[in-house]
């Protein structure tokens, strides 16, 4: 992006919108960094003004106190050496040399304590988004340039710690020194005109890669949900039907090591949440056996649907698509047939269709692509029952299908939901959940992590969040909804989500049933908005008010009581 | 409208915001009340960008309008 490109971006906010404030922390002259970072994460997050908030040239820790003091929730810390040292940078004349080497190495390890310590007392300030030093310091050494010297090997080290340390923390994300790099180049970053102008200390282009890395730490994108991959070709090097199972090959020894890669990346992925489905024209009974192999990488019980067939591949698709229960758009599908990949986006254009090149350098940059769209900060006790909550679904449904009435499956599910306020101490999962649920939405409104954690400050709301378990095995934290009782003493219900994995057990009419019982309330009305997607939520409230829902629909207990569908699971409330 | 000062008035309404296309080319410091330091820098730093040029250092001071920074790019432009 551009400069004058990030202004104009800015000019287009709406002085109406909402602001996001944002607070740059750093030592130096912080415009144009402050401009870039604003249009990036105006980008990220449309529909807001962003408000960058500056410190004070040159106190980068009395800038981070003062933020600290009062936190606006979402903050982009930036250090260069000379702000640990100011004989680091060009602008000042303290001295270079060997002499100074210890000194200077000193001055620094206590500044990056300083710095660590209030980073670390600081879990209640929302996300802090942290670039370690980004521009060479000044040759204060006297090493030629191809000689790694002792002091910037003893600077690097101390950042390194420093880093190490704050990367535990959950509030602190770190900028990918490597990612900065592939955007930007060392040595086409400082700019000492401009440092010693006006102290600023970046060319644009690197001002502009470091703004955009900060805003994705700060707003990451919502992780992808599932990956259907093909087999042959694609989990392994061969043809399964013509060379048999113990013919396929995933090692070094067969020169396809760069499928094993991909296999171990896939079973990470699953590790962590992702589902990870087949999609492939071949014989069941063969794919079954390959998955038997004791060497294979990606576990047969992290698979899931594997849909093997010789019809077409879009159909695999809508199939394993119902069976997770997610739309096309959150959802990977790699396949090494470029016909293949044409046909599912034919079928299904929301779906990211991603082709499988079987050049071991082509399948690592695939690795690598897999990672950032399915990468989280970090993984929650959901995304390992995801895979195991969904084919209890496919399990429940089963019975439902076959001569058990549904009626008869849920009551003996022995299903008990556990209401717990999330309030105080604030639980991740609950913004997570609201985030990232489109089909059973109020409203379809998104929070930042800073509006989220403001919003549990506010003494007058409420926040649910609800887990279930049942004879079919736990689904974890399923459900959250928020609101405040309104002075005429209804219920006002701004956000309620119901995660797909918890659909079919009308888990939704025992929380409304539980908002009746214990508000001891009459009302509540619904701030509902009609999304493309939110169409379970709307069938829902048509079904309890009796009437197609809009903003403002209203359900009284009696209604309720008329028109509710019976729900066998027990509601249990730890906390009173 | 010549291309340079179409593109000097795009640079000069995207640092000052309430700057109109029309107001831009008399724009300078006395008549600007946003043109502060700050907006100095961010639009030296704006127009070399957009431009391609690096401004002298003993420049940056001086240039204090529109007509300045036109004048300058003219020169540049025409290799002067």
């Amino acid at each position: 992006m551009k400069l004058v490109e990030a202004l104009s971006l800015l000019q287009t906010a709406d002085p109406a919108d909402l602001p996001l404030p944002v607070a740059l922390i750093c030592g130096f002259t912080s415009q144009p960094l402050l401009t870039f970072l604003a249009a990036h994460m105006r980008l990220r997050v449309p529909g807001r003004r962003i408000e960058v908030l500056e410190g004070r040239f040159g106190d980068l820790t009395g800038n981070l106190e003062r933020y600290l003091s009062a936190p606006c929730g979402f903050a982009a810390m930036v250090l260069e050496w000379a702000d640990l040292d100011s004989r680091l940078g060009w602008r000042q004349h303290g001295g270079w040399g060997r002499a100074r080497i210890n000194d200077i190495t000193a001055v620094v390890e206590r500044q990056l304590g300083i710095i660590q310590g209030l980073l670390a007392g600081a879990a209640q300030s929302g996300i802090v988004a942290v670039a370690l030093p980004s521009v060479e310091a000044a040759p204060v050494e006297p090493v030629a340039g191809w000689q790694y010297g002792q002091l910037q090997s003893r600077l690097d080290a101390l950042a390194a710690s420093f880093a190490a340390n704050l990367s535990a923390l959950p509030h602190v994300r770190l900028v990918s020194p490597s990612r900065l790099a592939a955007l930007s180049s060392l040595h086409q970053r400082l700019n000492v005109k401009t440092w010693n102008q006006a102290g600023f200390p970046y060319q644009l282009p690197h001002a502009d890669a470091l703004a955009s890395l900060l805003a994705l730490l700060l707003q990451p994108p919502s992780p992808r949900k599932g990956i259907i991959t093909d087999l042959d070709n694609t989990l392994w090097a061969g043809i399964l039907g013509e060379v048999g199972v113990d013919g396929v090959a995933w090692d070094l020894d067969h020169h396809a090591a760069q499928y094993g890669a991909y296999q171990q990346m896939l079973q990470s992925l699953a590790d962590s949440g992702a589902l990870v489905a087949v999609a492939s024209k071949n014989d069941p009974r063969l794919v079954q056996a390959a998955f038997e192999r004791t060497d294979i990488l990606l576990r047969a019980d992290s698979v899931f649907p594997v849909d093997c067939h010789w019809g077409p591949k879009s159909d695999s698709v809508t199939r394993i698509l119902q069976a997770w229960n997610i739309s096309g758009d959150s959802v990977v599908f790699i396949d090494d047939s470029a016909l293949e990949l044409a046909e599912v986006h034919n079928a299904h254009p929301g779906l990211e269709c991603l082709p499988f090149e079987t050049e071991p350098n082509q399948v690592a940059a695939l690795v690598r692509r897999l990672a950032d769209l399915f990468g989280k900060a970090s993984d929650s006790a959901e995304d390992s029952l995801r895979l195991q909550s969904l084919r209890a679904g496919a399990e429940l449904r089963g019975g439902a299908g076959g001569k058990v009435s549904l009626e008869q499956v849920l009551a003996s599910a022995a299903g008990v939901l556990t209401i717990v306020s999330v309030s105080d101490p604030p639980n991740p999962r609950a913004l997570e959940l609201v985030n990232k649920t489109n089909q059973f939405n109020l409203n379809g409104r998104r929070f930042t992590e800073a509006e989220w954690f403001n919003r549990l400050r506010s003494p007058e709301y409420f926040v649910w969040m609800a887990s279930y378990t049942d004879r079919f095995g736990p689904l974890g934290n399923i459900s959250v909804l928020a609101g405040h009782i309104s002075e005429d003493g209804d219920l006002d219900l701004d956000t309620w989500v119901l995660s797909c994995r918890a659909f079919g057990r009308r888990i939704e009419y025992a929380m409304l049933g539980a908002l009746f019982e214990r508000l001891r309330i009459q009302r509540i009305g619904f701030r509902f908005e009609a999304t493309e997607r939110n169409g379970p939520l709307q069938e829902l409230l048509n079904t309890v008010t009796g009437a197609p829902p809009v903003s403002g629909s209203l359900l009284g207990a009696v209604d309720f009581d008329q028109r509710k569908l019976p729900w066998y699971m027990r509601i249990e409330y730890p906390y009173g | 409208m010549d291309d340079l000062r179409a593109r000097l008035i795009v640079c000069f309404t995207a640092v000052f915001p309430g700057l109109t296309a029309d107001e831009a080319p008399n724009a300078s410091t006395d008549t600007l009340p946003a043109w502060d330091s700050s907006n100095h820098f961010l639009l030296m730093q704006t127009i070399e960008e957009t431009f391609g040029v690096q401004i002298p250092e003993e420049l940056l001071g001086e240039i204090d309008s529109f007509a300045g920074f036109e004048r300058y790019l003219a020169q540049k432009s025409d290799g002067s």
